[in-house]
């Protein structure tokens, strides 16, 4: 039975915890209550993937590890998520420079995401490794539910006011770029298609292209250009975002290594 | 939580003539709630009890939403995925509770929208508990230990309080909050076993947030109490319930561990001072109505990052919400999308294949689609539904109050409608 490599699992989880804080930030500061709570829980589907996902690859490397070594003792350089997943809750800007948090930019971003992630999991359900699968049916649901709820405010912005219309389209460009990082498979990538329980996502472009040009229509936004760049965070090489956002998050348990929370 | 919006047919021509005179309706809502009876949104109210109803209830939605940002200080250094999840989980079922509330403080006729301008502009108040920072991870556990602890203490007896929309969100309300308790209990019993550090940790939380809850409780001692109407008076009478009740039912503050002798006990000692008033802090915290907190940037009321001023209205063309061109700037303090032109929607819950649909809450949303979405979201996060509808508030019609009588009192002699007296053969089985 073919089972996927471990790093591939990591790849998973990576982006399923780094977009879980990224959402996370919103928590209390919705721009209106019930979409707050809405967003609280497409956070913890992610962070609740994203543990999944932990326990398998620690289960199989076995030496003692958990979880939590692997969200909060490995660095930057480590993790292989999408780059487009670590970018700050707002427009373009170097790692230092802060900026109001932009609701545009946090659902387009969770739209392109999450309209990869239920092809991606609607193939990774029929793999033959059956505990990816097991994680993949209850993460399709999941993603189902984010890519409808991403979608319904990205045509509601799209096709709102003229703000709500220009911020949604400027959180496009300013994103777009970064979807060319899936199509680009990753030495981890490669490994895991060739062990037969991965998925080759360049399959899935094609589904991703329908889904994205559907809801753009029906938002009355424009598809941007895209001129080569691809980013390169699956494998490692990321922004100048991501180091901070894990300076956040893994600092407190790196203060106290050992120590049980 | 029916709402204001809900429509009486208009048959005021016809009524005026029989309609109670001021003083028989006040005389028969006194008589309501002397039988321990409940007021529901369309009955005849004393101005006075729903004025003081709207600033109870809203005060009481406005400290779950500002309580969101002390304990959500620290979701993004949570130190375990699992307390992360936790964390936020319960951020949520605050601002769930701010939302239950908000919607039974509606069915009074105030909108959220206003409610929420009050809280902005410093008008309302919230507890004062929340404008104290949360300093290091233990303060998480300590305000579920603590500060939840006693708030359940303050919110059961509401379950049972006269008005039946704010009684029905508080049932709502205390089985979520039970187990906050329970959890930050929890999580501060995992630190005590932990490591030199984490008890300093605890220590530390504990320390202030015992002192806190001194100034809240000097606080309280000086408020004088406040009784817009007398039947709110009569409220808070019957309100009261035992004080032992409340534990043997809850588990209070600290009772698991009392309850359970076996269960090792965190050797935390109560704050060294524990009495000590700090009057030069109270002031600040308590008589600018913004304290601490409020001054940092960004709350309470939390949107205001990112869209400052500037409308972002819903979607053209949706119903009954069509004015999302930018005219919510007066000010520029209310930055969220224009909520007054969202409509109110009455959401029903299927809880499981075979039940009916029961009505659970309202909710605002900019259309259909969208009031469904939420609804799964506020109202089904603990799979409370299989299944869900959502109801324009608007589309609602409810019968008169003032027609009971004549309604529904007839029914009361036909005995035989019941099978009571019949001998039924037991193939039939119950009726």
């Amino acid at each position: 039975m073919s089972k996927a490599p471990v790093e591939y699992l990591l790849h998973l989880a990576d982006n399923a915890v780094v977009l879980g804080q990224r959402d996370a930030e919103w928590c209390g500061h919705g721009p209106i209550l019930e979409e707050d709570l809405a967003l609280a829980n497409v956070s913890l589907d992610l962070i609740g993937q994203a543990r999944l996902l932990y326990q398998l690859a620690a289960a199989r490397m076995g030496n003692g590890a958990t979880e939590d070594a692997l969200a909060y003792f490995r660095d930057d350089k480590d993790f292989l998520n999408y780059t487009l997943v670590e970018l700050p809750n707002h427009g373009g800007l170097v790692g230092y420079a802060a900026a109001d948090r932009d609701y545009a930019t946090t659902i387009v971003r969770n739209f392109l995401y999450s309209a990869l992630m239920v092809l991606v999991w609607d193939a990774l359900e029929k793999s033959p490794d059956s505990d990816l699968a097991a994680i993949a049916a209850k993460s399709l649901k999941e993603a189902r539910y984010h890519l409808h709820h991403a979608a319904d405010w990205v045509v509601k912005f799209g096709d709102g006011t003229e703000e709500s219309h220009a911020r949604a389209q400027a959180a496009l460009d300013h994103l777009f770029r970064y979807t060319e990082e899936f199509w680009t498979p990753s030495a981890v990538e490669e490994a895991a298609i060739a062990s037969g329980a991965a998925v080759d996502v360049r399959t899935l472009r094609a589904g991703w292209d329908a889904i994205v040009a559907d809801t753009l229509a029906q938002a009355t936004l424009k598809r941007p250009e895209v001129r080569g760049y691809i980013p390169e965070g699956k494998q490692g090489r990321h922004s100048e975002h991501l180091s901070y956002l894990l300076g956040e998050m893994q600092g407190l348990a790196r203060a106290h290594p050992g120590a049980t929370w | 939580m029916y709402t204001q919006a809900m429509d009486i047919p208009d048959e005021s021509g016809k009524k005026l003539a029989v309609v109670a005179t001021q003083s028989e309706q006040e005389a028969a809502f006194e008589a309501r709630i002397d039988a321990d009876g409940r007021i529901e949104p369309q009955d005849w109210m004393p101005d006075a009890y729903r004025k003081t109803l709207v600033r109870q209830i809203s005060q009481h939605a406005h400290s779950e939403v500002v309580g969101m940002l002390p304990e959500g200080n620290w979701i993004s250094r949570a130190p375990s995925l699992k307390r992360k999840a936790i964390l936020i989980a319960k951020v949520q079922d605050e601002g769930g509770h701010g939302l239950y509330l908000y919607s039974a403080a509606e069915t009074l006729g105030t909108s959220r929208d206003e409610m929420i301008q009050g809280l902005l502009s410093g008008k309302a108040k919230y507890s004062s508990i929340f404008n104290y920072p949360t300093l290091n991870w233990a303060d998480v556990g300590v305000i579920g230990w603590l500060v939840d602890g006693a708030a359940i203490m303050n919110q059961i007896p509401l379950c049972r309080c006269s008005y039946g929309p704010y009684a029905r969100a508080m049932i709502r309300v205390c089985k979520e909050e039970s187990f906050h308790q329970r959890q930050g209990y929890e999580a501060l019993l995992v630190m005590m076993k932990g490591t030199d550090e984490q008890r300093a940790m605890v220590q530390d939380a504990v320390n202030r947030y015992w002192e806190v809850s001194g100034d809240v409780r000097a606080a309280r001692c000086r408020q004088r109490p406040q009784r817009a109407g007398h039947a709110l008076g009569h409220q808070a009478h019957q309100q009261r319930r035992p004080a032992p009740e409340v534990h043997r039912r809850h588990g209070a503050a600290g009772q698991g561990a009392r309850r359970d002798p076996a269960r090792p006990r965190p050797e935390v000692e109560r704050g060294a001072r524990p009495l000590r008033l700090r009057p030069d802090r109270l002031a600040g915290i308590l008589e600018h109505g913004r304290g601490q907190r409020p001054l940092q940037q960004g709350t309470p009321g939390h949107p205001r990052q990112g869209t400052q001023g500037r409308p972002m209205g819903p979607r053209r063309g949706h119903g009954s919400c069509t004015q999302t061109t930018g005219t919510r700037t007066e000010g520029g303090s209310m930055n969220t999308p224009a909520l007054k032109d969202w409509p109110l929607w009455e959401v029903f819950v299927r809880s499981k294949q075979g039940l009916e649909h029961k009505h659970c809450g309202s909710l605002h949303a900019a259309d259909a689609a969208q009031a469904l979405h939420m609804a799964r979201d506020v109202y089904t996060r603990r799979q409370e539904g299989v299944s869900i509808w959502v109801v324009p508030s608007a589309a609602i019609t409810a019968s008169n109050p003032d027609d009971k009588g004549e309604l529904f009192d007839p029914a009361a002699d036909k005995i035989y409608r019941h099978p009571t007296f019949y001998e039924i053969p037991e193939e039939v089985g119950h009726m």
